[in-house]
């Protein structure tokens, strides 16, 4: 997996984008996260009745007195976020951007290969993958997980890299747990013997106990 | 104008705080000793500020006693022994930083858990820096525990040492002058006989590493 | 919304534009001297400027639209950040609508944006460059609420304007805890605008860029674009930084008269904070990447030691 970039298979860069309908269905997502951005007062009313249930307090009346489009969950000096404001500035520096650079530039646009460093046989493989790009953060919290890397050393005949990423704890916690169910399992399963004759002796056995007890 | 020197009292106890977790996730053995000094330093004009404000004499000869031993004679031992041993290179920690600065910060929350209803019962103006005092000599004990070389283990006493002369001036208004002098001598000769026990080690295993000494013992 | 509240915040965004390549020129010229280099004129960065403006774009075979977008997304949010930080006035009408925490979401904003447009090309350079950025992204925003939450728990307010009113009007008290702020403030202003401990803005090392190798495969127009933006983030920072430690000299709420005395103090204040930049910058060598998340850990230890030394003390 990689993000943007080139294709690193032949195969690959015959394919193309999903049907329009496919990508469609990702415009769910979209919308809830410009609803949740443009309009949070909005979404804080219906929320707000689950707090007053909890924690007994409602934000909504207080973020209701400040009118829709200013979000300020206390007052106005302590904390406030307007988003419709927030868009319009955004877009309108943005333009100004664009109205900077219609104004200062003189030059046209050109094409050309990317910058090489000196290395003109770079193709699409060498680019990052999803696994170099988070090679940072993973190695910045290595001692958090149970990371087995096995790197390919320079002489390898046919070089393969390979992570594999576990859980401390499912070591530490959740193994040594289903090993002791497995072996008290055992025990137990050794009553199983799937005789019935066996069975009969064991519901004999309990029928005698209870009473032997009920007599005692 | 009081109360500014009051506020500059905790200014500077917090930059001795700070100067703590510095020396905790410094590797280089100079800067440490940089640090400590600068920590000496911070001291004495804290101690000096408490001696102004409340009119606590006998406090300046304890600032002026610090300022000889922790800034001037102890740093220039230092980098004698630094010199004399040539140990320049990095610091080697057991635990690695960010791990250490971890630890740390829940020291220092333990300790100001810790000191809250000490310093209630104190009636110094500067009580309430009293957990940051102790916050010091825990940061300080980590810093022994966490490096492996000698030198810095040195560095770590002495600055254990500065917070327990501060989390003193803090509660009490310092200790006895009798005491406070037996201390800077006992700081003294302790540097010395470390000193001298880290040609020791050095000559006997050929390095600071202090993991060696756990060779010596019997099997 | 008054029209002198109008008319400050235009005149802010307008001083934060054209002043912003002269903070970076400046931080420039006092970092030659100090390395006892022959300094480049504090003009330079306004010449660089108009020569990419002036010559032509050049775009990889396969850069798509986002490419080009980019630059005009990150130079709209930096306009927008120096717009909300305060640096003339108090006055703000933007300040209601963006306290600074969409302020830390504005510049995660740009990022995201600027290490797409590099990760976009497909060259090794500009991913190395991404997942750099975005590790050093990652590790300093929590840093920099931080900072901003222990003045906000002095001031009882996020905002930025509240932040810098209330601490420049109350009598002058000493804060432990924003001593703290400040020294993490300044080791994640480092992080986030490329300076030396973490990433050196001059070098011409491919290996060891971050940003540079983010916008490696820019030029001209696109490039003057980012350039600025990058002297832009550089003085919105500063002037974060002035905000919440040395808020003296901005023009209130109703008295626009002292915008006339708000900028030389506001020039003044971003000399002497360039020139300690330029000491900094000289005195410390560049980490190695693997530092700097111990590097950043230690800013947001700081901050968070700020916090808990301002419930202690009750300062």
């Amino acid at each position: 997996m990689i993000f943007l970039g080139q294709p690193r298979e032949e195969k690959l860069a015959r394919a193309h984008d999903a049907a329009w309908l496919e990508r469609a269905g990702m415009l769910w997502l979209v919308a809830g996260c410009l609803v949740l951005g443009l309009f949070p007062v909005q979404v804080i009313e219906p929320i707000g009745q689950v707090t007053q249930m909890l924690v007994g307090h409602n934000l909504a009346d207080t973020v209701r007195a400040n009118g829709w489009f200013l979000l300020a969950p206390m007052s106005v000096e302590r904390a406030s976020y307007a988003p419709l404001v927030f868009l319009v500035v955004g877009a309108a520096s943005f333009y100004l951007a664009i109205i900077i650079v219609r104004v200062l530039y003189r030059g046209r646009l050109r094409r050309a290969v990317p910058w090489d460093c000196g290395y003109p046989a770079g193709n699409a493989r060498m680019q990052d993958t999803a696994e170099g790009f988070g090679q940072p953060i993973r190695r910045m919290f290595g001692p958090f997980f149970r990371m087995e890397i096995k790197l390919p050393s320079p002489f390898d005949e046919k070089p393969s890299y390979g992570v594999t990423i576990d859980d401390h704890f499912w070591h530490w916690i959740y193994l040594p747990i289903a090993r002791l169910t497995e072996a008290v399992a055992k025990q137990v399963g050794r009553l199983q013997q799937g005789r019935i004759a066996v069975y009969l002796l064991y519901s004999f056995v309990t029928l005698i106990a209870m009473l032997v007890l009920v007599r005692l | 104008m009081h109360a500014y020197l009051i506020q500059s009292i905790n200014l500077f106890a917090a930059v001795l705080l700070l100067l703590s977790f510095g020396m905790l996730s410094q590797r280089r053995i100079l800067t440490l000793i940089h640090l400590f000094t600068l920590q000496g330093a911070t001291l004495v004009a804290a101690t000096a500020v408490v001696a102004y404000v409340t009119n606590q004499h006998h406090l300046y000869y304890s600032a002026a006693l610090t300022l000889v031993t922790k800034v001037i004679v102890i740093p220039i031992l230092l980098h004698r022994l630094i010199h004399r041993l040539n140990v320049k290179w990095d610091v080697e920690t057991l635990i690695n930083i960010p791990t250490t600065m971890l630890i740390g910060i829940l020291l220092v929350v333990f300790a100001f858990n810790l000191a809250l209803p000490i310093a209630q019962l104190s009636s110094s103006i500067v009580h309430s820096t009293l957990g940051i005092a102790l916050a010091c000599v825990l940061l300080s004990f980590l810093m022994m525990i966490t490096r492996a070389k000698a030198v810095p283990q040195v560095i770590g006493f002495l600055s254990m040492e500065n917070g327990l002369f501060f989390a003193a001036t803090a509660a009490t208004y310092g200790m006895p002058m009798v005491v406070e002098f037996g201390i800077a001598f006992d700081v003294l000769v302790g540097m010395f006989i470390l000193g001298v026990f880290m040609f020791q080690i050095r000559e006997q295993f050929d390095s600071l590493d202090i993991r060696h000494l756990e060779t010596l013992k019997e099997d | 919304m008054s029209w002198s509240g109008l008319f400050s915040q235009l005149l802010e965004i307008l001083v934060a534009l054209v002043l912003a390549p002269l903070v970076t020129g400046w931080v420039n010229q006092c970092r030659a001297w100090l390395q006892n280099k022959s300094a480049p004129s504090l003009l330079l960065q306004y010449r660089m400027l108009r020569k990419l403006f002036h010559k032509e774009s050049v775009v990889a075979e396969h850069a798509s639209q986002l490419f080009r977008t980019a630059p005009y997304i990150v130079f709209g949010c930096m306009t927008m950040a120096s717009g909300i930080v305060p640096t003339l006035s108090t006055d703000l009408p933007l300040s209601p609508a963006a306290d600074a925490i969409a302020l830390v979401g504005l510049f995660a904003f740009a990022r995201v944006f600027i290490s797409l447009a590099a990760m976009d090309i497909g060259t090794a350079f500009g991913s190395l460059g991404a997942r750099r950025e975005m590790l050093i992204g990652f590790l300093a925003e929590p840093a920099l609420l931080m900072v901003l939450f222990s003045a906000s728990l002095i001031t009882k307010s996020t905002s930025l304007t509240s932040i810098a009113e209330t601490l420049a009007h109350r009598e002058f008290v000493i804060y432990p805890s924003l001593a703290f702020a400040g020294v993490a403030f300044t080791l994640v202003s480092l992080a986030e605008n490329a300076r030396v401990p973490v990433d050196n803005p001059t070098t011409h090392l491919e290996l060891t860029m971050i940003h540079e190798a983010l916008i490696l495969e820019y030029s001209g127009r696109h490039l003057a674009l980012i350039e600025w933006a990058a002297s832009l983030k550089l003085f919105a920072y500063s002037c974060i930084g002035l905000t919440l430690f040395f808020p003296w000299g901005m023009a209130e709420v109703g008295s626009p008269q002292q915008l006339i005395l708000a900028l030389p103090v506001l020039v003044l204040k971003l000399a002497i904070g360039g020139a300690i930049l330029a000491l900094i910058e000289t005195a410390s060598a560049k980490m190695r990447i693997f530092r700097v998340p111990e590097f950043l850990a230690t800013a947001f230890m700081l901050a968070v030691i700020g916090m808990l030394v301002h419930f202690l003390l009750g300062a």
